[in-house]
Order: C-alpha cells, then structure tokens, then sequence
C-alpha cells in the first residue's frame, strides 16, 4: 500500500462524489456475494485504498468498476478460507422453501428472493448482484471477475433458472 | 454493437423475476460507516480546506526552522557571564579615554570584556608612548621632557603629531574613529592634550 497521503480538497470531492453515488452499490455487493466478510471493514478498507492511491482512482474511466475491483480483491484476499462453500443441489433443494404459489405477497417473494439468492453458488450469486444490485453489463462482469463474457452469461441464466425453480413458475414475470 | 448483443442474447435467455431487482437493491450505507469513512479522510487532511494549505507546510516549516536556527539567537540577551561596567578598576585617564572610546563608537553598554579590550588598547598606546620617549631621550628626535628640540630641529608640534599618528593608527586598527575635536584626543605625559593633534576621521 502506498504511504498515506494528505487529500486536496480535489480529492476530498471526488471521494465525497464516490461515497455517495457508489458506496451503496459496493455496500450490498460485499454483503451479498462475500458472505461471513465484515462488510463495513471491506467497503472502508475500499475506500482507504481508495484515498491511498487518489492518482490511480482518478486516472480510471470508470471509478465504480475500480472501486468494485478493489472491494473484490480485498474479500477474496482477505476472505477466501472463510467464504462458504457452494451448497450441492440436494442441500439446496432441502434448504428452499416450499412455493406457496399465489398465496404469498410481494414483500414475502422478495425475502425469499434474497434467501434464494443467498444460496446461489458463489460464482452466479456475483454476477446476478454485480448485474442486480451494482448495475453493471455483461462485458464489464466479464472483465471484473476475470471470465469471458460466455462465462458469465451462463452464469447468469443458470442462476435465474435455479431462482425460478426454487420461487415457481407462477412468480417469474418477464423482464426484457 | 458488441455489448448490445450481449445484452440481447441474456435477455432472450434470461428472463429474471422482476422482484430480484427489489431484493438485490443497492443498500444504503450505515451512518456509523459513512463517519468511520470520513473520519479517515480527516486523518490524512482531507479537511484541509478550511485551513492551510497542505503544500504550503513544508516550506513554511523550513522557514520557521531557519528563522529560530539562525536569525532568533543574534536578538538575544548578553551571556550571563558578562557583566555590567564598574567591576574593573579604572585610573580616571583610563575612565575618560573608555568614556571617550564608547562614545566614538556609539556603544550604549559597557561590558567588562568591553572595558579589557580597551585598557589592553589604552596600554598599547602608553607602550607606544613610551617607545617614542627613548627616541626622544637619545638626542635623535627629542629631549626628555619633550621641550628639548629634536637634533633635526623637527618642530615640536611635527613630533607630537607624530604621537598622535601612532595612537590614530592604534585606534584605527581597533576600528575606531575619531572625530575632529571628539573626545578620544591623545594626551601626552602630563595628560595635557596634544595642542596640534588634529585626528580626522
């Protein structure tokens, strides 16, 4: 890491800019995807490194991909032995909730949702938050987490096959 | 375009639940969060516009380095080992040339290593006085009680001159400077001043 340098208040603007616009994006990719990651020690580490090197960060065309990058190589770094692993489709399948099609509201489809996302293997439950919660193109996935874009596409549609079989067919509407 | 086909070809394959955009929303970040942020950004002077600068410290503490380093110390006070004129006994010749020098020199304090330097001065001069008299005494340029003619019939006021020249020149080299009819008039054996010892600065 760089030694810490003192902030203009250039500086101080353009990371005032980014707390605001990205931190919520980099806040829920680090609580959904890093699971057992302390999130507010990753996302202000992100930003410390952030400050560390300011010339680097202003230098990137897209900051919210630099800061995305930075909070994933610090969880995977930091975290790795402590990530869980992937559940196998038969503790999936134990663990999913019975469908209570029609019979449930739309705040209860949503928390189950996010339980169904959260047991999404760790591969396809990035990109569906890097795509979902972050906002980002397949392309920029692809580039962040360092696979082709076929990659992550399939990814993708594997984890949305997998939420459909576990919320039912009667819940999935299209979204184009 | 590339990236359009992507999109297109996750669309075509990969409708999702509308609800997931809901349940994966961005969050907002915990107030404590934001202040443990900014708290570090203050660390490294991030607040720094509502002060000085942060470019402008190091020169400005060079500078105040170099103010007390070398210019502070010539505005202090004597050393204490110096002390105040009136320890060193004087004979009232020896007190009037010292009045007479400090007054030519502008000094406005008196100090005994002030008062050393010139006595050694003032002795300096008596030597070269006295030096002059054996002369004088010989026959070659002068009697002993200074009213016998030199031999080379040197008129007495050239002689007396001659003196005064001799303590002009001990004074110069100690950087004095005498002023027509200042105070700093030499004075010969009988302490009378010099009659024609004019002293130009």
């Amino acid at each position: 890491m760089n030694p810490r340098r003192p902030l203009t208040a250039d500086d101080r603007a353009l990371l005032e800019s980014l707390l605001r616009d990205c931190g919520p994006r980099l806040y829920g990719y680090v609580r959904k995807v890093f699971r057992g990651v302390d999130a507010d020690d990753a996302v202000a580490e992100v930003f410390a490194r952030a400050a560390d090197n300011i010339a680097s960060l202003r230098a990137a065309k897209r900051k919210d991909l630099y800061l995305l990058t930075a909070a994933r190589n610090y969880c995977r770094d930091r975290y790795r032995r402590k990530l869980p692993t992937t559940m196998s489709n038969e503790r999936l399948a134990e663990s999913a909730p019975p469908a209570t099609a029609g019979s449930e509201s739309r705040d209860e489809l949503v928390e189950r949702l996010r339980d169904a996302v959260a047991r999404l293997p760790e591969r396809q439950r990035e990109v569906v938050v890097l795509r979902m919660t972050a906002g980002l193109k397949f392309e920029e996935i692809a580039k962040l987490v360092g696979v082709p874009l076929g990659t992550a596409l399939s990814r993708m549609s594997a984890a949305v096959q997998r939420l459909r079989r576990e919320l039912g067919v009667t819940h999935v509407c299209g979204r184009r | 375009m590339f990236v359009d086909d992507a999109e297109n070809r996750t669309a075509r394959s990969d409708d999702w639940p509308e609800e997931l955009e809901t349940a994966l929303a961005p969050e907002p970040l915990p107030e404590a969060l934001v202040r443990r942020i900014r708290a570090d950004w203050d660390r490294r002077g991030g607040a720094c516009r509502r002060g000085l600068p942060i470019r402008w410290f190091a020169p400005l503490a060079a500078a105040a380095a170099i103010t007390i380093a070398f210019v502070l110390p010539q505005y202090q006070t004597a050393p204490p080992e110096r002390t105040a004129a009136g320890s060193v006994a004087l004979s009232p010749r020896e007190a009037a040339e010292i009045v007479a020098a400090f007054d030519v020199l502008r000094w406005d304090s008196v100090f005994d290593e002030d008062l050393k330097t010139v006595s050694a001065a003032v002795a300096s001069i008596d030597r070269d006085l006295r030096e002059q008299r054996p002369k004088l005494r010989d026959g070659r340029m002068g009697g002993d009680d200074w009213d016998v003619p030199p031999p080379e019939s040197k008129p007495r006021s050239y002689l007396e001159a001659e003196v005064a020249r001799g303590r002009r020149e001990t004074l110069g080299r100690m950087g004095w400077v005498c002023a027509v009819g200042g105070p700093a008039v030499p004075t010969n054996a009988n302490k009378e001043p010099f009659a024609n010892c004019e002293v130009k600065s």
